[in-house]
């Protein structure tokens, strides 16, 4: 039986059809959100990450009706290629972007973090990454990068 | 898992119904985030209890009540005096999981990795079932088993309680993982009470390293009614109390090794336990 989820996405209401047991992620990529990347599939590796409500989430472990009512954001909200969102300036200016599969999940799992307190510290930084991984291993320059967007005065 | 239909009722009396109407084929459903290790071969009718009510925390005269819906990452905000849920949540995983994984979610079906339940029995937490008829619950009957044999079809988890840590009183939570978001190998959670150097309250609960949450209650009693013991005493003591159980292989690593892990987790759980309770190490 194929649900009607009525939601709040990227600033515009919307109606996606899905099946009860289709996750968040892959209902978002067959919408063309496809900034919403898989790559574990089982919560881990964060690359799904979407905010939910202003929280960063791992869509790959949620239902998508469960959205039903509430307000997701994608990486295709937050900022363009003429006007890019200030963390996407730091990461490309501090050269922290190799193979680039893990940003959409670690810009926003860090926009969750700088919306609800833009003074955060290296601490609080390290602690809301702690489920993004970057197989790159480039951890040093993103975390870099993300804390000259970040207010706080350090550890 | 297969679901046929996915149902968002309004309320707890709604959530009830529903589920009681399904019988077996209704499926609560809290943060979904364990969905993947559940080994269910039949179509399914999930229930999300997410608009049901369930979620906040509130001041009691002795603790606090946390609604069974409250996500994680919420215990971990909570900042007061005796409050000690944010120790835990600290170490549980990463901040997506901890956005949406909630405590009743975590300790109505347990695995052998869950925090939660460990950390339930050294506090002695109290578990309320909206059902019929609503009743409460403590911990060591709750997880005697898997805590699903409590629940009948329409009935819920609604609240824990926990008491407020007062003076003489301390509790530490030990836990060993590979990696950050990494399953637990070993989680040991120690409550307890001195009074006048001597111990005169100890609940000491591992899990993770075996397959159900349990308690230790030769350790607890060897310390119960003594002076304070020095660590080393401690260690020494958790060496042969641990002798008796049956440890689990995790994540590859042999059962030797986690007894171990084990022993080292729940020593020092004990010892800090004991020194915030005021007993000094």
């Amino acid at each position: 039986m194929k649900k009607e989820v009525r939601f709040h996405l990227n600033g515009e209401e919307q109606v996606m059809t899905v099946e009860p047991q289709e996750t968040l992620a892959f209902a978002l990529r067959r919408m063309g959100l496809t900034g919403t990347k898989v790559g574990c599939n089982e919560g881990c590796c964060g690359s799904c990450t979407v905010l939910l409500d202003g929280r960063a989430v791992y869509a790959c472990l949620m239902y998508a009706c469960h959205v039903e009512g509430r307000t997701v954001r994608t990486i295709e909200h937050f900022g363009s290629h003429d006007e890019p969102h200030p963390l996407q300036v730091a990461l490309a200016d501090h050269g922290a972007v190799q193979c680039g599969f893990c940003m959409p999940g670690m810009i926003l799992a860090a926009a969750a973090l700088l919306e609800e307190n833009p003074k955060a510290t290296e601490p609080e930084l390290i602690r809301h990454l702690d489920g993004n991984l970057c197989r790159c291993t480039g951890y040093e320059k993103i975390q870099d990068a993300l804390r000259s967007v970040m207010g706080g005065s350090g550890s | 898992m297969k679901l046929k239909d996915y149902l968002l009722p309004g309320s707890l009396d709604e959530a009830k119904r529903l589920l009681r109407e399904l019988g077996p084929a209704g499926l609560p459903v809290a943060g979904a985030t364990s969905h993947g290790f559940l080994n269910v071969k039949e179509e399914r009718v999930a229930v999300d209890l997410s608009r049901a009510g369930l979620a906040g925390i509130t001041a009691t005269a002795s603790g606090w009540r946390i609604g069974a819906m409250t996500p994680i990452e919420d215990l971990y905000r909570r900042r007061e005096k005796g409050w000690v849920l944010d120790r835990v949540a600290d170490a549980f995983v990463s901040q997506q999981i901890r956005n949406v994984c909630t405590l009743g979610g975590n300790i109505a079906r347990v695995f052998p990795w869950s925090d939660f339940p460990v950390v339930l029995l050294a506090l002695d937490g109290t578990m309320r079932i909206a059902g019929e008829p609503d009743r409460s619950m403590g911990a060591d009957e709750f997880f005697k088993g898997q805590p699903a044999r409590h629940f009948q079809a329409g009935e819920l988890l609604e609240w824990v309680e926990v008491s407020r840590l007062g003076a003489g009183e301390g509790f530490a939570v030990g836990k060993q993982k590979r990696t950050e978001v990494d399953f637990s190998q070993a989680t040991a959670a120690v409550k307890a009470t001195v009074a006048e150097g001597k111990v005169t309250g100890l609940r000491i609960a591992l899990g993770a390293a075996v397959a159900v949450p349990t308690r230790l209650p030769e350790l607890e009693a060897a310390f119960t009614g003594q002076a304070v013991p020095g660590e080393a005493t401690i260690r020494s003591a958790v060496e042969g109390a641990l002798d008796g159980l049956s440890f689990r292989s995790v994540a590859g690593m042999s059962r030797d090794y986690i007894a171990v892990v084990a022993r080292v987790m729940t020593g020092d759980a004990l010892v800090a336990a004991l020194a915030e309770a005021g007993g000094g190490k």
